[in-house]
């Protein structure tokens, strides 16, 4: 797993299903720093999409409630074996990642 | 009155010791042969007592053949494999990255890993075993806490993060791997005495010991509480574990520190010689028993 995304991508029948593991610490900003007793700058992932053959299959707005590295799971239709799918995740701090993977 | 009373309740209070004292060999100590390694499993958790009823019995010795439900029959077969995407995983490239950058700063590193070697692929299966050199028994958390304190700047300690992080990684180099602990060496074999009495050993205010919960007889099978304890073939296969209630990886000794909690009695340091002894008592009881690294509990 290179980079923060751990995903993959099966076909039953006509549904995919996605499987993804999100490496991020989902600071809510509520926690303080035991020792410098400042508080931790909130940093979560606000928007998760899945792009397969350019149209967007999934999209979801999250925020600080969501648990540290998250895992996620959805299923859609109309993809085929060996097509691509792509995750993309864009934090509150601007950061952002995606990946893609092959449909088995 | 008052005196009487007194006596009364001081002679009770002896009597209760002396219960006590009585009572502290009181479980059946149940045959283990060393040698069947897991498979011992099979006279523990085959058993009416087990079950419950003969027809609960019946109905799960025909989950064995089946690889979908074998899990059914034990919870310590929910293995890995099982859930393929947890953060478990995340540990293992954590590790990985740990152990390279250490490795490439300090190449002596990890030829103490490996012992010489120069690959950890596969070594963790034959652990804990005894070292010749440092005359102790080693495990894998010990062996990358003596080489880091040897080869690196700073110590890595045993039941630290990192520690537990890169034993995740070393470990799940050979994961599918049946663990093979060599018994013939006297000093394992000693250690594994020491262990099984530590097993049967009752301590803390409640006065538990491992046999008090995970020997045919006991609770073993039965609900307590949520759960249902487990025998105690094949546990150690999958640590360090990530588990789900505290959300961190934890080493078997960590687990050893928790279960002591829980006994309300006073918790040793990982890495102390009788949790070694502990951890070789159950690594014997696994052999035949696939590593099974990362996991989920």
């Amino acid at each position: 797993m290179a980079g923060s995304i751990m995903i993959r991508a099966n076909k039953k029948g006509e549904l995919t299903t996605v499987k993804a593991l999100i490496k991020h610490p989902m600071e809510t900003g509520l926690r303080k720093d035991k020792k410098s007793g400042k508080k931790i700058p909130a940093h979560f992932i606000q928007e998760v999409s899945c792009k397969h053959a350019g149209k967007e299959v999934m999209s979801a707005q999250w925020g600080a409630s969501v648990s540290k590295n998250p895992y996620f799971t959805f299923r859609f239709r109309g993809a085929d074996k060996g097509d691509r799918v792509t995750l993309t995740w864009v934090d509150n701090q601007g950061g952002s990642e995606s990946k893609e993977t092959e449909v088995a | 009155m008052k005196p009487k009373a007194m006596f009364v309740a001081l002679a009770g209070i002896f009597a209760a010791s002396a219960w006590a004292v009585e009572t502290e060999d009181r479980y059946p100590r149940t045959p283990i042969v060393p040698e069947q390694g897991v498979w011992g499993d099979q006279g523990f958790s085959n058993t009416i007592q087990y079950w419950g009823s003969k027809e609960a019995l019946n109905k799960n010795a025909s989950l064995q053949d089946d690889p979908d439900n074998v899990w059914k029959l034990n919870h310590k077969h929910k293995d890995g494999d099982r859930v393929d995407m947890h953060p478990g995983h995340i540990g293992v490239e954590e590790g990985r990255e740990m152990v390279d950058s250490w490795s490439s700063k300090k190449p002596e590193f990890l030829k103490c890993l490996s012992e010489g070697k120069g690959s950890l692929q596969g070594l963790a299966a034959n652990y804990p075993k005894y070292d010749e050199k440092l005359d102790r028994i080693m495990t894998v958390e010990a062996r990358i806490e003596h080489c880091s304190q040897t080869h690196l700047p700073k110590q890595i300690k045993q039941g630290s993060p990192a520690n537990t992080t890169s034993a995740l990684y070393v470990k799940s180099l050979s994961a599918g791997k049946p663990i093979q602990v060599d018994l013939s060496s006297a000093p394992v074999e000693q250690a594994y005495q020491r262990g099984e009495k530590l097993f049967y050993k009752r301590i803390g205010q409640l006065n538990f010991a491992c046999a008090s919960c995970h020997t045919p007889g006991s609770v073993m099978g039965h609900k307590l509480r949520g759960e249902v304890p487990t025998t105690p073939f094949g546990d150690v296969a999958h640590y360090p574990t990530y588990r789900t209630p505290v959300g961190e990886l934890e080493p078997l000794h960590l687990r050893f520190v928790r279960c002591h909690k829980q006994m309300r009695a006073k918790p040793l340091p990982p890495g102390d010689p009788a949790y070694t002894d502990l951890e070789v008592f159950l690594s014997v009881l696994s052999n035949d028993y696939p590593i099974s690294v990362p996991s989920l509990r």
